[in-house]
């Protein structure tokens, strides 16, 4: 053959899926990722956090009549306050509660978790933000804590997840664990 | 007893094997860390987790080819008076069979995951103390799993042609088609990202099924070569005509009067029976039509015996 049209880098659809991407790359700067079910836009919308609670010690204290104390009650205050809403508790058993963040009644769930926490399939854990350590005789456990969203709602994990790991939350938890070690 | 004697690759191809070969050595280590690099990000994503199987599957290739260029040029000996050149297919063909009941599984898994509508959660990744979201790092280890795979693949493809191996034809088209399910996981991804949670198990649903169209198109080659089927083209699939081209030359030669083949692949070579009908030999092929006859009443499972003069029996 004395002429051959050369083959062109990428196939036509190939061209397209790769145009497609990086469109949608380029406008992804902003609000990216979202929430399927839009629950930090709803927060900020509606003006208040809805957070179940359940008793663990230190991280959410045991319950009286008064307003609720704790490690992670602290924390989810600051956040609520970063976040400029109200804060509503809801105290309730466990079960009550993954239940009710599945079908997103309540935001967040906060009762002393760790990574290994059974429920874990039935909800979006954040990152650990804070390490414990269990002696079991033969060896010691790493804790990992963590708290609780609806599977999924990404933008408000990774919202919590900033403000643990990265913002005010970090100085909360470490100066509360410090403050408690030391009597 | 006599056996087969020993098959030699011709010299330029064993150059070829020998560079298919060091590919395949490459490509499994480019695997290997691979199937690293996505295990330490496919978080909860089940179109993640699926290609990151996906990526296990396509060491089995590289495997078995490398596994069998050990075993296929031993020489035939009493046990195995036709040699070793079909312990391949077999490798090839049990291994076919579990990709093929692993994409059914994953298959069935992502359907599942669709139908329960399960939100894939995607946080925070910790990247040596720098927090980045985990879609990032999805998307940087699909686009490696792909790229070098790809590359590979086409070089891999070329040599297949040439050496007419099937094993590494296979591995390097699952290889070259390996772009289509990267940009599925990519989309997927990217889609999760715009709070689509079905993007996930969309893209999870069309990788397993690449994966159960592998396993079966390598199922379905490997048993054709295992009954004997014809010598077929590697590139395209279709008969290669060689009996008849056989039987034309074999015709040509003088004092052949007529002539027929027969053939079949046994892994990277060819063989069969070529008949003719010699002139002035009639007394010949009566004979040997006659010992066929009486060798066959030894033991009423033997059948179609083909008997050949030779001017001296090897014996081994």
């Amino acid at each position: 053959m004395p002429f051959r049209q050369s083959r062109p880098f990428l196939r036509p659809p190939t061209q397209i899926a790769c145009l497609a991407l990086l469109s949608f790359l380029l406008c992804a700067c902003e609000r990216y990722p979202r929430d399927p079910q839009d629950s930090l836009e709803s927060i900020l919308a509606s003006g208040t956090l809805e957070v179940g609670l359940m008793e663990a010690p230190p991280w959410v204290e045991r319950f009286d009549s008064g307003p609720p104390k704790g490690v992670e009650v602290r924390l989810l205050e600051a956040f609520a306050a970063e976040l400029g809403v109200e804060l509503r508790w809801h105290r309730d058993s466990m079960e009550n509660l993954f239940e009710a963040l599945k079908r997103q009644e309540v935001h967040l769930l906060a009762g002393g978790f760790t990574d290994s926490n059974p429920w874990r399939a039935h909800a979006g854990f954040t990152l650990p933000y804070y390490l414990t350590f269990r002696d079991e005789g033969w060896r010691t456990k790493e804790l990992r804590h963590v708290m609780a969203a609806t599977r999924g709602e990404n933008a408000l994990i990774m919202r919590l997840e900033r403000f643990l790991l990265e913002g005010r939350g970090r100085d909360i938890v470490t100066g509360m664990m410090e403050e408690g070690r030391t009597p | 007893m006599t056996v087969r004697p020993p098959y030699e690759l011709p010299e330029d191809k064993k150059a070829r094997l020998r560079r298919a070969t060091r590919l395949e050595w490459i490509s499994l280590g480019f695997l290997a860390s691979i199937v690293i690099v996505m295990y330490l990000a496919k978080g909860s994503s089940q179109a993640m987790k699926t290609a990151w199987i996906e990526d296990i599957l396509s060491l089995i290739p590289p495997i078995v080819f490398l596994l069998s260029m050990r075993y296929r040029d031993r020489a035939p000996n009493k046990e195995f008076p036709y040699g070793y050149r079909r312990c391949t297919l077999l490798a090839f063909m049990t291994s076919s069979a579990a990709v093929l009941l692993l994409g059914t599984y994953l298959f069935y898994e992502s359907a599942k995951a669709l139908l329960m509508m399960e939100h894939p959660t995607l946080g925070h990744y910790d990247l040596f103390g720098h927090y980045v979201w985990i879609g990032w790092i999805m998307l940087a280890a699909l686009a490696y799993s792909v790229v070098p795979m790809v590359i590979l693949g086409r070089m891999k493809l070329k040599l297949a042609e040439e050496l007419h191996e099937k094993t590494l034809h296979a591995d390097a088209s699952m290889n070259k088609a390996d772009w289509e399910t990267g940009l599925a996981g990519m989309v997927g991804v990217v889609g999760m990202g715009f709070g689509l949670w079905w993007a996930d198990a969309a893209a999870a649903l069309f990788i397993s099924f690449s994966i159960i169209k592998d396993g079966f198109g390598n199922l379905r080659g490997a048993m054709a070569d295992l009954m004997d089927s014809r010598p077929h083209k590697i590139s395209d699939g279709k008969p290669m005509h060689l009996e008849e081209r056989l039987a034309e030359t074999v015709r040509g030669i003088p004092g052949v009067s007529n002539a027929g083949a027969r053939l079949r692949e046994e892994g990277h070579t060819i063989s069969g029976e070529v008949f003719v009908v010699l002139d002035g030999a009639e007394e010949v092929a009566r004979k040997l039509q006659d010992i066929s006859e009486q060798a066959q009443d030894i033991d009423w499972r033997l059948h179609n015996l083909v008997v050949t003069p030779v001017l001296k029996v090897r014996e081994d």
